[in-house]
């Protein structure tokens, strides 16, 4: 055990562990490329190994193309990283008012780290958009969908039952016990085209007996997903419904803009069924009430994007016009709002949302890491100038 | 011995967290009536839908990236417009008004299996569809090098689907030759020396 002490607290590992830090970096610049940068940041820093392989299209691609590197990924490197900075503050470390501050900077990088994952883990960002004139409740995260069954029978509100992206799988049954009704996963295509089948009678999969895929004859024909930055990838998927175990039909939905949530009728209730970007709803709405873009005179060039945005908060009694631009975003309820993108004439716009209930950690580290140093220069700095006068009382 | 089991119990949790997955529950909440539809963009994409539920795919021609194969035609099929799916389109019409259309089609992945679509096919000439057996009695060929399977059906009404369904390299290729019974039967050898002229470029 005190080898492995002294093992993990070893320099040596910091020094390997950081040149790690350095290829993964490498690799995953090479990598943002083909994925974009919200794939790599998951596949290399947000993973605990991860697998670099030659592109075929680089030159010799097709003998190289087996070539695969493995590489410890942020999630292992950070975690190992950690493990090592805390053996050997353990291991060297001396209770002592001279190192107040290495203890301070180290405390800082723990911090760091730490917030690293918390931030993985809690930080979440969503996509909403507004029409000038109206109200929104939702933002929608386009990384992830949903598929949603919504009761809409009552006149005030409606009920909405969300299954995650991680059970859309092929061949999961998810069980909605509150409504009797079961979804079996036919298939689910991360990215599909859908045509009908008038204009293309060749291939594709026809699986629908109910709704829009079925009544216009609709083929599914699925692609490899996206990862480039101007094409979204639209999911789609085959599901068949059982009400209280008697099979209602098979619907096709899909993520695609053109699929507005379908018709579901199980016993005597009426439902809508689609799949979707999850949605995170907010107790309060936000309606645009101007969207303006400037340019500088004479040119193309853009000066300025705004959004004056009304926010409306009943439980909170609240009612105020807020000015969204470039840098000043808008926070509220644990909410930030930024200006991100607009709508074509520029009638709407499009708000970057994000929820990080641990934004203050990096902060914090960042600080005691700043006190720390500052700390340390200060004590040495008294140390040096003290041995100084000391010397100088020696020689005289 | 006892900060070393400290660090390393920091360290698992942290692994623990970062592995673990959000989002594996059904939930179920109430939201207000809905105000607004979805968005603008939203709203003009439904009316698109409304109009018409099959898709532009101008947009997708543009960014699909499966590449024809060269091939010769046979003397005799006409040239039609191919588009973003159809990178082959030939008809054969004869003197009695009878007539055929050939199709090439290829796509990533298996699209739903071989068995799948050729049931499709046999639905298209009115019949009904096959188990996993029948998919031991196809004869094959060799397009490019690689083997083909060859699917003949005749199918009711005089209408019948001469085909081949090839697998390469994760993409599925259709070639099908669907028509007039007879005038199908008589384009046969041309459809053979067809596939033959196939050549992928590498």
């Amino acid at each position: 055990m005190h080898k492995l002490l002294n093992a993990f607290s070893s320099i040596k590992l910091t020094v390997v562990l950081l040149m790690a830090a350095l290829l993964l970096v490498f690799f995953g610049t090479l990598d943002q490329v083909n994925y974009g940068i919200y794939e790599v940041q998951k596949k290399y820093f947000q993973s605990l190994i991860a697998f670099w392989s030659y592109p075929t299209e680089w030159p010799g691609g097709n003998f190289l193309k087996h070539l695969i590197i493995p590489l410890l990924s942020g999630g292992l490197l950070g975690a190992l990283l950690l493990l090592n900075l805390i053996c050997a503050h353990f291991k060297y470390f001396v209770l002592s008012w001279k190192k107040i501050g290495i203890a301070l900077i180290h405390v800082g990088i723990v911090v760091l780290l730490v917030g690293g994952y918390l931030i993985g883990y809690f930080q979440e960002e969503f996509q909403m958009w507004l029409p000038e004139g109206k109200r929104v409740n939702f933002a929608k995260n386009i990384r992830k969908n949903e598929l949603v069954i919504i009761d809409k029978t009552d006149p005030n509100y409606d009920t909405v039952w969300s299954i995650p992206e991680n059970l859309l799988k092929k061949d999961k049954v998810i069980s909605l016990p509150a409504l009797g009704i079961e979804v079996l996963m036919d298939d689910y295509y991360e990215n599909a085209v859908i045509v009908r089948r008038i204009d293309y009678p060749q291939g594709g999969i026809a699986k629908a007996t109910q709704g829009s895929g079925s009544k216009v004859d609709l083929v599914v024909f699925p692609k490899a997903k996206t990862y480039k930055s101007n094409e979204d990838s639209e999911a789609a998927a085959y599901v068949t419904l059982k009400h209280r175990g008697e099979v209602l039909g098979t619907w096709l939905v899909s993520e695609d803009e053109r699929f507005p949530p379908q018709r579901l009728d199980a016993g005597n209730h009426q439902y809508e069924i689609a799949l979707r970007p999850e949605r995170q709803y907010f107790l309060f709405y936000l309606e645009l009430i101007d969207f303006k873009y400037e340019k500088y005179p004479g040119s193309e060039i853009p000066k300025s994007f705004s959004s004056e945005v009304r926010i409306l908060n009943e439980q909170a009694k609240t009612d105020r016009n807020v000015l969204i631009y470039m840098n000043h975003p808008l926070r509220y309820e644990g909410y930030t709002f930024y200006q991100a993108n607009f709508g074509p004439e520029e009638t709407s716009s499009m708000l970057q949302v994000v929820k990080n209930s641990v934004w203050f950690v990096p902060y914090v580290g960042v600080w005691l890491t700043g006190v720390g140093l500052v700390v340390h220069f200060c004590v040495q700095l008294y140390v040096y100038v003290r041995r100084k006068k000391e010397k100088l009382n020696h020689a005289f | 011995m006892m900060q070393f089991f400290i660090s390393g119990l920091v360290t698992a949790v942290l692994l623990f967290c970062g592995s673990c997955k959000k989002g594996d529950k059904v939930t179920s909440y109430q939201i207000p009536k809905e105000e607004l539809k979805i968005n603008v963009v939203q709203s003009e994409a439904s009316r698109l839908m409304q109009q018409s539920v099959g898709r532009s795919l101008e947009a997708e021609a543009e960014t699909n990236t499966i590449v024809a194969p060269n091939w010769v035609a046979p003397v005799g099929w006409a040239v039609l417009p191919s588009d973003a799916l159809k990178k082959g389109n030939f008809q054969v019409k004869d003197r009695e008004g009878r007539s055929v259309e050939i199709t090439v089609i290829g796509f990533q992945g298996n699209v739903g299996g071989e068995l799948a679509n050729i049931n499709r096919w046999r639905q298209q000439v009115g019949l009904g569809p096959v188990d996993a057996d029948f998919m031991k009695s196809l004869a094959t060929t060799e397009v490019d090098g690689r083997t083909a399977k060859l699917i003949d059906i005749e199918g009711s009404a005089q209408k019948s689907i001469y085909g081949a369904i090839l697998e390469r390299d994760g993409q599925s290729w259709f070639f099908k030759m669907m028509g007039d019974a007879a005038l199908v039967k008589k384009e046969k050898e041309n459809f053979l020396k067809f596939l033959e002229s196939v050549k992928f470029t590498k």
